[in-house]
């Protein structure tokens, strides 16, 4: 199986952003995960924060995130996020979280902080959160939808079939779909999205079901991409999926209503995220005074 | 002066425990590399990571075969470097 060859290029941007995430004590997703495009976002100045620590309370069998039990909540991390993104000058920024079920709202309340006080400190920047399913509990989802993000997303990661194989026991298909859908109940102006990690062993008619799934509980921005295995721990990757194939599946997913697609096999749910907010909401006829480019 | 090219200690700084195989050497001693040139290629399990080089100089020794077993910080090259 031939594997994505990428090119370590570290420019005086990316060095900035090892400087400030290290001095801050901020986790990143970018390195939490090993993520493969982190020499072109940071290099690019962008990172993806990952609060509440770099411990996730979750086994889920394609990630590389530390797991374990975490450390206690800072309660200045807020504030050194926003600080973050301060120094950065971002204007959108894209936060999540390892899984904290040692907690009794799964970490929401910090979430919500944390979105106050960037947007409290940086009122002109977008914020785009990727949170866990808190269990289902629908007041810690609605502690962060009140705080008024302008995207969240949440991950269904794989097709019905194989979301006990591949996510921790305590995730689930319709969970997911139910944290999705309450979110637009909640507020209906907030974007949502979702990713998809395709070459777990899925079918192709399991994708498009899932794809169905997700549109009818209101997903406006799709992510799909291709699963690489972080380590020999992780569940080998059962297929390389082809470009030819990214476009067919992002082809159909435009034509079950979703606003922007994102497919690519390097695409990873804060990957160009701020291109596919501004094109989702141009799209659903909201950019109003946004702002579509820098 | 010299020095030696190494696998970048910042590639996913802290997540420092991952090892690799070198899988491709694209320079020999006494050749000129120029800074950002591809020069090694590590296998890792999520990917194949093209190293480029820092800086403009000449290879003095190369410091790794194919198959040797490779992690952050470790060295590739010594290199004369220019300026």
């Amino acid at each position: 199986m031939d594997k994505v060859r990428l090119r370590v290029s570290i420019n005086d941007r990316y060095a900035s952003i090892v400087k400030l995430v290290s001095g801050l004590k901020i986790a990143t997703v970018c390195e939490g995960a090993l993520c493969p495009n982190i020499f072109e976002c940071w290099g690019e100045g962008v990172a993806t924060f990952m609060i509440m620590g770099d411990t996730c309370t979750r086994g889920c069998r394609f990630c590389y995130v530390k797991k374990g039990k975490p450390q206690p909540l800072d309660l200045e991390e807020p504030y050194r996020v926003a600080e973050a993104v301060r120094i950065l000058g971002l204007d959108y920024v894209t936060i999540t979280s390892v899984d904290r079920d040692d907690l009794p709202d799964g970490g929401a309340s910090q979430f919500a902080e944390t979105i106050s006080m960037v947007k409290r400190l940086n009122p002109n920047v977008k914020v785009e959160v990727l949170i866990p399913d808190f269990r289902g509990d629908l007041n810690a989802l609605k502690t962060v939808v009140d705080v008024k993000p302008d995207v969240i997303a949440h991950n269904i990661e794989t097709v019905r079939r194989l979301t006990t194989t591949v996510r921790d026991w305590r995730a689930g298909y319709e969970q997911s779909l139910m944290v999705l859908k309450y979110i637009k109940v909640f507020n209906p102006s907030i974007i949502t999205k979702s990713s998809i990690l395709l070459g777990l062993g899925e079918t192709f008619d399991e994708v498009i079901e899932a794809m169905r799934d997700l549109r009818s509980v209101g997903v406006d921005i799709l992510v799909l991409s291709q699963y690489l295995r972080p380590s020999p721990k992780q569940l080998p990757v059962a297929k390389m999926y082809k470009i030819e194939e990214f476009k067919i599946l992002e082809d159909i997913a435009y034509k079950i209503g979703f606003s922007y697609v994102v497919a690519h096999p390097l695409a990873r749910t804060s990957y160009k995220a701020r291109e596919a907010y501004y094109e989702a909401i141009k799209r659903l006829g909201l950019s109003g005074n946004a702002k579509s480019s820098n | 002066m010299e020095s030696i090219i190494t696998i970048p200690v910042d590639l996913w700084p802290r997540r420092g425990g991952w090892r690799g195989k070198v899988i491709s050497i694209f320079k020999k001693p006494n050749e000129r590399v120029e800074k950002g040139e591809p020069i090694a290629e590590v296998e890792i399990e999520k990917a194949v990571l093209v190293i480029e080089s820092p800086f403009d100089g000449v290879i003095r020794e190369v410091l790794v075969s194919p198959g040797d077993s490779v992690g952050p910080g470790s060295g590739l090259f010594k290199v004369e470097v220019f300026g």
